[in-house]
This record gives C-alpha cells, sequence and structure tokens, in this order.
C-alpha cells in the first residue's frame, strides 16, 4: 500500500495527466480508498479550472505579419544593412553576368556554324540546280569576267562540287568524267 | 530572404556550367582542329599530239588524262606536294610563269574546301572555290605551253578522317620538284 506522503506530489501531475503510465495506476489505484488525497485531487481540479478562467489566451490573428513588423521595427546597423545590399548585388550580378555570358556564347556557337550551314545549303543548291556534263561544256561567253557555278557529281555522290568560278577568258569549259570521278575545269588562254 | 539568394546561387551556378560547356565545345573543336594538317599536291603535264605516249612519272594519273582528253603526249613537267593548315595559302610555281594559289578554307565532312587562284604573271586568270572529295583530284587546263597545252592537277588530301564542322590547321612543308621545265 503506497503512503499518502508518496502520493501527494503526484496529484499535481496526475491531474495533468502528466505521470508515467504505472504512476498514474498507482495513484488512482490510492485514490479509490483514501478520501483525504481523493479531496487533495479536487482542490487541484477546481484550481485549474479556475486558472484556466482566469488566463487570457492572446489572439495568433495576423501574428507573423505583426512580429514581422516589430523585427522591422528593430534598427539594424549600418555594416549589416550593407553587407546585406552588397549581397543582394552581387549575387545579382553573378545571374546577369552568366546569362549574358550565355547569350555570347551561344552567339559564338552560331557564329562559328552558320557559314558550316550556307556552305551545306549552297552545296544541295548547287547539286541540283548545276548540269552535269559528261563531255566537254562550252559556258556562256562573257566579255570580260565570267563566272560560273558547277557540280560534278559522281554517281554514287558528287566528288568535287564548284561553288565559284571566275575567269578572265569568256570561254571556260567544266565537265566530269564519273568512272574515274575527276572534274575538268577548261579554261583556254585569252585570245 | 534566403530563399531568394538560394534562388539566385541555383540559377547563378547552373548558368555557369551551361557557359562553360557552350565555352569549351568550339574551343576544344578549335584546339583539336590545330593538328589536321591538309596536304596539296600539284603536277604540271603538258598535253601534246607529238605521240610520245604517257609519261611513266604520271602513274595513276595516266588513266584519267586518257579519258579525258585525246592527246597523243602526256609529259609530267613538275611536281609539288606542300603541306599546310586551313586559312593560310600556298604558292606554287607552275611552267610558263605561271603562279598557283591554292588555300585549303575548311574541312566539311569528308570534303575538303579550297580557294585556287591561277595567275599569268601578276594578274588572276582564274579564281574558283571548290568543295573537293578527301584525296580528290581536279583538273585544270586550257594555257598554251610549248607544243600543247598544260593541265594542272590538283589534289588534296587531310590524312585524317575529318569530323565535319572542323577547320583544320597545320605546317608548311615544301617537297623537292621533280622536274620543273620552263
Amino acid at each position: 500500500m503506497t503512503d499518502c506522503r508518496e502520493i501527494a506530489p503526484l496529484l499535481g501531475f496526475f491531474e495533468d495527466s502528466e505521470l508515467e503510465p504505472h504512476e498514474m495506476q498507482e495513484v488512482a489505484r490510492h485514490l479509490a480508498h483514501c478520501k483525504g488525497c481523493e479531496g487533495s485531487l479536487s482542490d487541484y481540479t477546481t484550481l485549474g479550472r479556475h486558472l484556466r478562467a482566469v488566463v487570457i489566451e492572446p489572439s495568433l490573428a495576423n501574428f507573423a505579419n505583426n512580429v514581422q513588423r516589430r523585427l522591422d521595427e528593430v534598427p539594424v546597423p549600418l555594416r549589416v544593412r550593407l553587407e546585406r545590399h552588397l549581397g543582394q548585388l552581387t549575387e545579382r550580378w553573378t545571374a546577369s553576368l552568366a546569362l549574358t555570358s550565355a547569350a555570347l556564347a551561344l552567339g559564338a556557337w552560331v557564329l562559328l556554324f552558320a557559314p558550316y550551314a550556307q556552305r551545306y545549303l549552297e552545296r544541295r543548291q548547287n547539286t541540283s540546280v548545276v548540269a552535269t556534263t559528261q563531255g566537254p561544256t562550252q559556258t556562256p561567253e562573257h566579255d570580260e569576267s565570267e563566272t560560273a557555278s558547277g557540280a560534278a557529281p559522281a554517281e554514287d555522290g558528287p566528288q568535287t562540287v564548284i561553288s565559284r568560278l571566275e575567269a578572265r577568258t569568256p570561254d571556260v569549259a567544266v565537265w566530269s568524267e564519273p568512272e574515274t570521278k575527276t572534274t575538268v575545269i577548261w579554261i583556254p588562254d585569252a585570245p | 530572404m534566403s530563399l531568394r539568394v538560394t534562388s539566385y546561387s541555383v540559377v547563378s551556378r547552373t548558368v555557369g556550367v551551361a557557359v562553360l560547356m557552350l565555352v569549351i565545345g568550339p574551343v576544344a573543336a578549335a584546339a583539336q582542329a590545330l593538328h589536321h594538317p591538309v596536304s596539296v599536291d600539284i603536277k604540271s603535264v603538258l598535253a601534246a599530239d607529238t605521240n610520245q605516249g604517257f609519261d611513266s612519272r604520271l602513274g595513276t594519273m595516266s588513266r584519267p588524262l586518257g579519258m579525258l582528253f585525246h592527246y597523243s603526249t602526256y609529259r609530267l613537267v613538275s611536281h609539288e606536294e606542300k603541306k599546310t593548315e586551313c586559312g593560310h595559302m600556298l604558292s606554287f610555281s607552275l611552267p610558263g610563269g605561271r603562279i598557283l594559289h591554292v588555300e585549303p578554307r575548311g574541312i566539311d565532312g569528308n570534303m575538303i574546301e579550297l580557294e585556287v587562284v591561277l595567275f599569268q604573271g601578276e594578274k588572276p586568270t582564274m579564281t574558283t572555290d571548290f568543295h573537293m572529295m578527301n584525296r580528290g583530284t581536279l583538273l585544270l587546263g586550257g594555257p598554251r605551253y610549248k607544243e600543247g597545252m598544260l593541265i594542272i592537277s590538283i589534289g588534296a588530301a587531310t590524312p585524317i578522317q575529318p569530323s565535319p564542322h572542323h577547320h583544320h590547321l597545320s605546317v608548311a612543308s615544301p617537297r623537292p620538284e621533280l622536274d620543273v621545265d620552263n
């Protein structure tokens, strides 16, 4: 049987259900046959009820904003403000610099590969437009300078693709021999 | 505030890595291109109707000459091979006081892009830009020379199988002429 002196300090915790399960069980067993302790527990219960009635719980509405407002009102040292400002600036500058560099690098890529794309397109154009000749062919005559564009594809694809041909002589011939995959530019001396 | 700073940091780092990759790509490609030489081979052949047949030094070149033209004599007059880089011009002295400028402009897949200018004295008589298959040949003919015509064989080769869209660069290295007969 547990003594009242051992139970008395636990009554307040028992009322608040803060004891370990075996302690709760022991106190409950003691209260079942001890009128004195039961009265003390009743006093604790009454006291707790009165205390809860007296306490005013603060309103939590707009709590975060109020805290932030109070924090903003706290004066920040100039050094800390300066550090924060510089930190933000650094971050923004880094991001801006990185984005600008990315744009420049992309531009460099475009500039680097644009000529190849152009040549590829030109070559496709030339292959489809320019006639393939199997024997000597005279190009149209011009007075001073002649410009011709020609491709000489072999059976399995062009061996030589001429994209520009300028000559001082009026007669220029271009032909290819598919068997030997050889292209010829014939430019006789000017008369 | 810390969320904003963190997102800035993430953006900065991500974009920074992207920039590095974008910059490193072309630089690496250009650096790789520095070690790809282009060899230019120029043969000058006299074609005439003097019934002397083919010069034995012409080798495999005899067949296309015989199929393309109908002369009875083909004689190798000069042969010169030089190595260079894309964007660097080579100058070849040809029989009859002619000069041939050849400049590899770039490598496009298995094609070599060339610019060729033929000079008669100081005057350019012909300028052409063309793409030629690696180890291919273009014949340039027509100028009168001695008792016949001059046929110039322009060959270009790059020893490494090139990848598309790369410029290739190297150093000039002349080869002794076989027979210069101006």
